[in-house]
C-alpha cells in the first residue's frame, strides 16, 4: 500500500503540482527569452508605407521609431534564474506570448537629447508623444512601432534613446542616429 | 428597360405568330450556362458594394410544362458567380469615406456567388424546320453568399495617422436576392429528343443585406456601424445549352 502510495505522489502528484507552482511553472510566464540585440530605426512614414529617412530629416507627425527585438526562447533561463546578470548586453523577460506588447507597453521611455518643447525638456519623457500600436503581428515578429504624434516647438536636430526595463532583471537602451524634426 | 420587359411580357401573351404549327406539347428539360455583363459596368461607379459587379458566368438547369396554347410553366434553379469589379469597389469605397488627397489601399475578392431558383414561363414561336423562339420570363429568389471581407486603409499624406476599415456584407435572410428574368431563346433541333437553346437575356436582381463596418485608427480606437443596403444589379447575359424532350410530339397528322 505505501508502494502505491509513493507511486501515486511521484508519478501523478508530481508533475501535477508543477501546474500549480509560481514563476515560471505558471502557463503565462513559462516563456522566458533571451535578449540578444535590439536595433532601432527612424522611418519616413510620410508616403503609404514606412521608408528609409533621406537627407537625415523628417516631418515630425510622419516620423515612426521601429524597435526590431531579436530574441531566443530559453525557459532554462525561468527556471534557474541564473547567468541574466553576468552579460550586461543580455536580459530575459517573461511574458505571456499573446500578450507581448502589453508588457513591452509598460517597460519602455523614449527620450530625446534635445527640447521637444515646454513641457519635454531634453532627457525627459516623451512617452505620451508616442504610440505603441499593439498588433498580433509585429509582436510574432518581434518588431514594434512607435509613431509620434506631436510636433516639436521647433525644428531642431534630435537623437532618441528607447530604454526598455525588465523588473528583476536588466535595462536595456539602444539609440538613434541623429535627425532634424521639421514642422508642417 | 421597363419597354423591354413590357414588350417580353406582351410576345409571351400575344397570339401565335405562324397559328399553322402545332406548338411542341412536351415536357422539357434544359442545362445552360450563361455569361454576361453588368448595365453598371458602363457606369463609373456603384452606390452600393454589391453593385461593384461587372460581369456574370453561371449555369441552370430547368424544367417546364406546356399548358395552353403553347404557354409553357416551369421551375429552374442554377448557380452564378458575379466577377466584382475591382476599381468600382476603389471608386465606391473612396467616395463612401470621403478620400481625396489620402493614400488608399483596397484590398477584395473578385468574385461572388448568388444561387438563384424561381419560375419560369414561356411560349414557343415556332419557325420552318422545328425551330422556335421563346421568349420568356423568369421570377425568383436568390442567396448572395461568399461575399469575402473588404480590407481599406486610408492613410494621411505626410502624417503617421491612419484608418482601417473591414467592410463585411451580412445578409439579412436566406434569400436575400429577389430577381426578374426576361429574355428570349432560340430553340434549334439536334434530334427528336435533343435541341440545342441559345439565349439573351436580362436579369435583375435586389439584393438586400447588411453592411458591417468595423473600424479602427492608428491610435486602436475601433468602432462598429452597421446600415441596410439595397441594390438592383442588371445583367445582360447570352447562354448556350441543350433542351431534352420527353414524350411524343403531336402533328398535324396525329392530333
Amino acid at each position: 500500500m505505501k508502494k502505491l502510495i509513493l507511486f501515486y505522489l511521484f508519478a501523478v502528484g508530481l508533475p501535477a503540482s508543477t501546474l500549480w507552482a509560481p514563476g515560471c511553472g505558471r502557463p503565462c510566464e513559462e516563456q522566458c527569452h533571451l535578449i540578444r540585440n535590439l536595433k532601432l530605426e527612424s522611418l519616413d512614414n510620410s508616403g503609404p508605407v514606412p521608408a528609409e529617412m533621406l537627407h537625415q530629416q523628417v516631418l515630425a507627425k510622419a516620423l515612426i521609431l521601429r524597435l526590431s527585438v531579436q530574441d531566443s526562447l530559453r525557459p532554462e533561463l525561468c527556471a534557474s534564474g541564473l547567468g541574466l546578470f553576468t552579460v550586461p548586453a543580455f536580459a530575459a523577460r517573461a511574458y505571456c506570448p499573446v500578450e507581448r506588447t502589453r508588457h513591452l507597453t509598460r517597460l519602455w521611455t523614449i527620450s530625446s537629447d534635445e527640447n521637444f518643447d515646454a513641457a519635454h525638456p531634453a532627457g525627459s519623457s516623451l512617452n505620451d508623444l508616442f504610440y505603441l500600436r499593439d498588433s498580433a503581428v509585429s509582436s510574432a515578429n518581434g518588431t514594434y512601432e512607435f509613431y509620434l504624434l506631436q510636433e516639436p516647438a521647433a525644428e531642431s536636430v534630435h537623437r532618441f534613446q528607447l530604454t526598455l526595463f525588465f523588473p528583476g532583471y536588466d535595462t536595456l537602451t539602444t539609440i538613434t542616429g541623429h535627425f532634424k524634426l521639421l514642422k508642417k | 428597360m421597363r419597354q423591354l420587359v413590357f414588350l417580353g411580357v406582351a410576345l409571351l401573351f400575344s397570339g401565335p405568330l405562324r397559328s399553322q404549327h402545332l406548338p411542341d406539347s412536351r415536357f422539357r428539360a434544359g442545362i445552360e450556362v450563361v455569361s454576361g455583363i453588368s448595365a453598371q459596368a458602363f457606369n463609373e461607379g456603384s452606390r452600393t458594394l454589391a453593385g461593384c459587379s461587372n460581369t456574370s458566368a453561371g449555369a441552370y438547369l430547368s424544367m417546364a410544362r406546356p399548358l395552353y396554347q403553347g404557354v409553357a410553366l416551369g421551375f429552374f434553379g442554377g448557380y452564378e458567380v458575379q466577377g466584382i469589379h475591382g476599381n468600382a469597389v476603389r471608386q465606391y469605397v473612396a467616395e463612401r469615406y470621403g478620400v481625396t488627397n489620402q493614400y488608399l489601399s483596397v484590398l477584395s475578392a473578385s468574385h461572388y456567388s448568388v444561387w438563384r431558383m424561381g419560375a419560369e414561363v414561356f411560349r414557343p414561336f415556332p419557325l420552318r424546320r422545328s425551330r422556335s423562339l421563346d421568349p420568356f420570363l423568369r421570377i425568383g429568389l436568390g442567396s448572395m453568399s461568399d461575399f469575402q471581407d473588404v480590407q481599406v486603409r486610408i492613410k494621411e499624406r505626410d502624417d503617421n495617422y491612419f484608418e482601417e476599415y473591414t467592410l463585411v456584407i451580412r445578409p439579412q435572410h436566406r434569400f436575400n436576392a429577389a430577381y426578374y428574368v426576361v429574355g428570349v431563346r432560340a430553340i434549334l433541333p439536334l434530334s427528336y429528343l435533343t435541341y440545342v437553346r441559345l439565349s439573351f437575356s436580362y436579369t435583375a436582381t435586389n439584393f438586400h443585406y447588411t453592411l458591417e463596418e468595423d473600424g479602427s485608427n492608428l491610435t486602436n480606437q475601433k468602432w462598429n456601424r452597421q446600415e441596410k443596403q439595397s441594390y438592383l444589379l442588371g445583367t445582360f447575359q447570352l447562354g448556350l445549352g441543350f433542351d431534352f424532350r420527353f414524350g411524343r410530339r403531336k402533328f398535324p397528322g396525329n392530333r
